[in-house]
């Protein structure tokens, strides 16, 4: 651990990390949602061959609904506040579609593997496949 | 290597750093994840690291293969998507650790090699996941990810050469006296 090189090259890498976090940051901030843009939150189900839209919403400012999903292992609350909409309880043993806490720009996304359960966020122009 | 691979000591140090492997990948999934939802800290590589050092690849790929089977079935995800991507990610950062170790120069540098393992555990895990999700979304994560899997990479290279300083004599890796 004393030796000057290996010392430097720690700490080459742990800028090279900081550096990349921040451009993916910057690169997550980008996306910044247009003008007279309407946004869609769309429930998918996940199965083996890809993915099904199940619910749909167009979110507006006084919209909020709770909406629940069914999977395979139980229900997943989807939560819609306005413009934003987030996972609020999940019955998978990790929890980590709930950890993506609010999404409110297009292609942000929150999922369930678990439960097979994708929740987007879309631009109004892109049809639902 | 023949010789090796299948004398007693290593088959019990390796069964060793295969449940150590596994009950720290079924604890890593109870923890939760601050910056990035499902970014780990990889402290289960540590086992794959430390295996590839002492043992050889072949060893550390057994032992990333058993860990995730062993530790999605501790975590009850076995077979589901969430053990395909961990066993996306443990295999081919394995692999990826395997030939830069055997690289000139740097393989030798646990934490380059911990670094590289990290990278490709991230990237494997987002290609898978970007498979079974069908959305492409998820591409932007790949930039921050990357950036923190070098973080972690560091502490766990950081980790493994404290580790491998403190085994017995025994188990220290063969003609390999650089520290």
């Amino acid at each position: 651990m004393k030796d000057p090189k290996k010392v430097l090259v720690i700490l080459l890498l742990v800028f090279l990390g900081l550096a990349f976090i921040y451009g993916g940051k910057l690169l997550m901030a980008k996306r910044k949602v247009k003008e007279q843009e309407y946004l869609k939150a769309n429930v998918y189900t996940l199965t083996g061959a890809g993915r099904k839209l199940v619910k749909e919403f167009n979110l507006s400012t006084e919209k909020k609904e709770l909406y629940n999903y069914e999977g395979p292992l139980g229900i997943t609350i989807v939560e819609v506040d306005g413009l934003r909409v987030r996972v609020k309880s999940s019955p998978c043993p990790d929890q980590v579609c709930v950890q993506f806490g609010w999404l409110s720009l297009p292609n942000d996304f929150s999922a369930c593997l678990p439960n097979a359960m994708l929740l987007v966020i879309e631009d109004g122009k892109t049809i639902a496949n | 290597m023949v010789n090796k691979s299948r004398s007693l000591r290593t088959q019990v140090t390796m069964a060793v750093l295969i449940g150590i492997a596994s009950i720290l990948h079924a604890v890593e999934g109870l923890v939760p994840s601050l910056p990035v939802p499902g970014a780990k800290l990889g402290l289960a590589n540590t086992a794959t690291l430390i295996g590839l050092r002492i043992l050889g690849f072949w060893a550390a790929l057994g032992i990333s293969l058993f860990r995730s089977f062993i530790g999605g079935l501790f975590g009850g995800s076995l077979f589901g998507p969430a053990f395909f991507m961990s066993f996306a990610g443990a295999i081919s950062s394995a692999l990826a650790m395997g030939f830069v170790s055997k690289v000139k120069n740097i393989g030798n540098n646990l934490i380059f090699v911990s670094v590289i393992g990290a990278i490709t555990h991230s990237l494997a895990q987002i290609m898978v996941a970007s498979k079974l999700l069908n959305h492409s979304g998820i591409w932007y994560y790949l930039p921050f990810l990357t950036g923190l899997s070098t973080l972690t990479g560091v502490f766990i290279g950081i980790v493994c050469e404290k580790v491998i300083a403190l085994l017995p004599a025994t188990m220290k890796p063969e003609g390999n006296s650089q520290n």
